[in-house]
């Protein structure tokens, strides 16, 4: 068994376990949230690509990365959140997507809050140490509250990965999400979970043409990836709103 | 063993790969016109950069590339025994994270993503 196929497989294994000791929303959440106001946010703080390649030299094997940028070039956080409110309103939950309920200071602070909380978590994973607890400001919250939105669906998107395989013209997309429910009334924690974007892309002649046509290809990926949570009732049965 | 065979291994076992990650062209070799060239055109060329930031005051955008996608570490196979072997990997501690030291180009755009400069720092 190679070094990937053990990597990838001890990831799996990791990714069955973590789905397995999340604890669904309450029933009383659940209904709440099925007769009420959901907001919705997707946010990817870091807008960032991180290939990485193993390069044969016949004597050894090289391992190379390349971490690259398209911050501003799309707009992932909305395109996201629109493609998960859709996702939910065909569960039958009424979501709206956060960044339309809320001024365009207050759904910066959102934003800004969430990249620290990454920042924070990584530390703390990288230190050995227990992650910290996620604080929202009571600005966003308050205003969420206010216009009926009772809960907020949280999607915190971690690095992509993009994993190159040349030999067979193949890319992989790998990335974990933290999928948070936060009651907008009390700012505490409902649901905590995760889910997960996998998925593999062929390429003709380079695996920069997920970038092709203003990020063309990589888009539909992420999509994709997300139709897939919810396609295989993966996130929906982890949250409890299906069974 | 067929003679073709044992020539095509000794082929594959001699021919090593080169990296398919990186920019899509050398950016010290590869010219763009300034005042015409825009932010995508850089982007469809090069593929994206390594890091972009903003100076909201100057209106500017500057897009800095590295030389070529870094080494983050390598597996070597050791012999264990007459009939065993392992992969041992070795990390360079670089995690690919881009620091202004690795820039080998930086594309400088106005607020019209119009390309207004280009410097290569190293």
């Amino acid at each position: 068994m190679n070094i990937r196929t053990l990597f990838l497989l001890l990831v799996s294994v990791l990714v069955v376990g973590c789905a397995g000791s999340v604890k669904p929303m309450s029933s009383e959440a659940v209904n709440e949230f099925n007769q009420g106001k959901v907001a919705v946010a997707y946010l990817y703080p870091s807008k960032k690509l991180n290939y990485t390649e193993q390069v044969y030299k016949v004597l050894w094997i090289e391992n190379r990365a390349n971490l690259v940028s398209f911050d501003g070039l799309w707009d992932i956080d909305t395109d996201i959140s629109n493609e998960y409110q859709q996702q939910f309103k065909r569960l039958g939950v009424n979501a709206v997507v956060a960044k339309e309920l809320l001024s365009a200071t207050e759904y910066e602070h959102l934003q800004k809050d969430i990249a620290l909380y990454q920042l924070k978590a990584s530390e703390a994973i990288a230190a050995s140490k227990t992650v910290p607890p996620l604080q929202l400001s009571t600005d966003y919250r308050d205003a969420l509250a206010a216009q009926g939105a009772k809960y907020l669906i949280l999607i915190s998107q971690g690095m992509f990965n993009v994993q190159v395989l040349d030999l067979i013209s193949k890319v992989t997309l790998i990335s974990g999400s933290d999928v948070k429910v936060v009651d907008t009334r009390d700012g505490s924690i409902t649901f905590d979970g995760d889910a997960m974007i996998w998925l593999n892309q062929d390429y003709q002649e380079s695996p920069q043409e997920i970038e092709a046509n203003n990020l063309q290809l990589l888009k539909s990926m992420v999509a994709r990836g997300v139709n897939t949570q919810f396609e295989q009732n993966v996130l929906p049965k982890q949250m409890g709103l299906t069974q | 063993m067929n003679p073709r065979v044992l020539l095509l291994c000794s082929t594959l076992l001699l021919t090593a790969c080169a990296p398919t990650i990186g920019n899509k062209q050398d950016v010290r070799t590869t010219s763009f016109f300034v005042g015409e060239t825009t932010k995508q055109e850089v982007a469809d060329v090069l593929g994206l950069p390594a890091d972009i930031s903003k100076s909201e005051a100057l209106g500017l955008e500057y897009w800095a590339y590295r030389e070529k996608a870094k080494l983050t570490g390598i597996m070597v196979p050791v012999v264990t025994g007459p009939a065993s072997a392992q992969m041992d990997s070795i990390s360079t501690g670089d995690t690919g994270e881009y620091q202004f030291k690795d820039a080998a180009a930086i594309y400088v755009f106005d607020k019209s993503e119009k390309l207004i400069d280009v410097r290569y720092p190293n």
